[in-house]
């Protein structure tokens, strides 16, 4: 059981415990308010931004070049971003934490 | 000119400049090619405005509408408050029993069409799916789509005589939000008229622009790429049985189709000063255009852009554009295209061509294939 927390927008923390697949697909089966995932994880429509929390980035790990580059013309970007699509869930990751930016 | 790949004519001056200058009537518009230079664009919305009615399709449509499309010709901070009115609309495609019934639609048609020893599928599948799913999205009775139908492929332009609809479906519109004021249900007209923005009711104009909008935007694109789709299956059958025996594949496949159909070549942007695009110097008040079908044949984007991979990933496409005013339909519209590619793979063996004529977008400058003007298939069952 590996435990994800999405902290949405308005600071609303959403605790997932049985995640599984990726980030993305966790967040679109618990209905997370701001996480879309519009194109089904092919990295084209960005609408799976996060935040990841800053003591989780180097577990999580960066974003590849075809993510940077897209993630280049989102609004919101900071160093901790990625498109959470990318982002697998592993048992190493067990207690992630990510943020939705205000979209 | 005879361009090496038929859906990418623009291959030649993308590689050697950026940019293609090209006529539209009496309109010079620069052609903007590169990836990363059109989706730059798309984001700078102070060099590249959309704040300009009627000069965001290319070729312009002043004479084909009298009212100002919304959200798409306006910009930031406007366009936001506009698209935040209805975005709630455009999700709802997301829903089960929304899901379930489009579902119903292209099963049913389908079925309709492996009936026929030659199914017609612009006008007799495409147009009717089109038709019938646009009155799901607005949420208003099926019978609508009799009249949109009528219409043919594209609104604007699709009569015998060549002239335009654009009255007929002004008059459509009108009536619709006459009939929602006086009597308000759940539909879409109903929504813009209890909307507000900047704490006043919408105008008349502003319902208009809206509704002006979701017809315009969303009837050849989805009709092309449903008859492109179509074709290509009947062109190359291993793709039905690759995705039977790996169904997770569809997500992939309708963004790939997305990509290499790219339904709209592009959209104008106004520049508000005089601005150098590439070498070409655009003049205040005039217009240049991101060309998203270039964009996606881009090969320092994508490995071998010219061909279809079902299995692409990461396919970073903008197909449906991109920055803020990305389609506001494309939830409706990637349903539509899973849907189609889950039954053709569970239902039929296989699609014949028995004749078809591709539609060509035939421009001064450039000439690309986009769908089909006719399509003769026979459809059989599993």
């Amino acid at each position: 059981m590996i435990k994800v927390t999405f902290v949405e927008a308005d600071g609303n923390a959403v605790v997932v415990e049985n995640a599984e697949g990726t980030v993305m697909e966790c967040a679109l089966e618990n209905d997370i308010e701001g996480i879309d995932g519009n194109c089904g994880g092919v990295c084209s429509c960005a609408t799976c931004h996060v935040h990841v929390a800053a003591e989780w980035l180097e577990k999580v790990g960066e974003a590849s070049e075809d993510e940077r580059d897209l993630l280049e013309f989102e609004d919101n970007v900071t160093e901790r971003s990625r498109l959470c699509c990318q982002i697998k869930i592993a048992a190493a990751l067990d207690g992630l934490v990510v943020e939705v930016p205000e979209s | 000119m005879h361009p090496s790949c038929p859906y990418d004519p623009f291959k030649e001056a993308r590689t050697e400049k950026g940019v293609l200058p090209a006529r539209f009537g009496v309109e010079n518009i620069p052609m903007i090619l590169g990836y990363k230079d059109v989706r730059l664009a798309a984001k700078d919305y102070k060099t590249f405005s959309s704040d300009a009615p009627f000069r965001v399709p290319i070729p312009s449509e002043e004479n084909d509408r009298s009212i100002r499309q919304i959200p798409v010709e306006t910009d930031p901070p406007e366009h936001r408050e506009y698209r935040k009115i209805v975005e709630p609309f455009f999700n709802r495609p997301k829903q089960p029993e929304y899901i379930a019934r489009i579902a119903g639609l292209v099963s049913e048609l389908l079925d309709k069409a492996a009936e026929k020893e030659s199914a017609e599928i612009v006008r007799e599948f495409s147009l009717p799916l089109q038709s019938r799913a646009l009155t799901y999205l607005l949420n208003i009775p099926e019978s609508e789509a009799e009249l949109f139908i009528s219409w043919g492929i594209h609104v604007f332009r699709d009569t015998e005589d060549g002239t335009s609809n654009g009255q007929a479906l002004e008059d459509y519109l009108n009536s619709q939000l006459d009939r929602a004021e006086q009597n308000p249900e759940d539909d879409f007209f109903s929504m813009l008229t209890q909307a507000e923005f900047q704490g006043r009711s919408l105008t008349r104009d502003e319902m208009l622009g809206f509704s002006n909008l979701v017809f315009a935007g969303g009837r050849d694109t989805i009709i092309h790429t449903v008859s492109s789709i179509i074709g290509h299956v009947a062109k190359h059958p291993e793709i039905l049985q690759s995705l039977r025996d790996n169904p997770k594949m569809i997500i992939t496949a309708a963004e790939e189709f997305v990509r290499f159909v790219s339904p709209l070549t592009h959209l104008g942007r106004t520049c508000p000063v005089a601005t150098n695009v590439q070498g070409e110097r655009v003049e205040a008040g005039e217009r240049v255009s991101l060309c998203w079908a270039s964009a996606n044949f881009d090969a320092t984007v994508f490995d071998a852009p010219e061909e279809l991979r079902i299995d692409r990933k990461p396919n970073p496409h903008i197909g449906f554009g991109s920055g803020v005013h990305n389609c506001l339909g494309a939830v409706h519209a990637r349903l539509i295209i899973r849907t189609l590619l889950q039954l053709l793979s569970e239902k039929f063996s296989s699609i014949t061509i028995i004749d078809s004529t591709e539609n060509m977008e035939t421009e001064t400058d450039y000439e690309r294939v986009l769908g089909y003007d006719d399509l003769n298939v026979k459809i059989t069952k599993i």
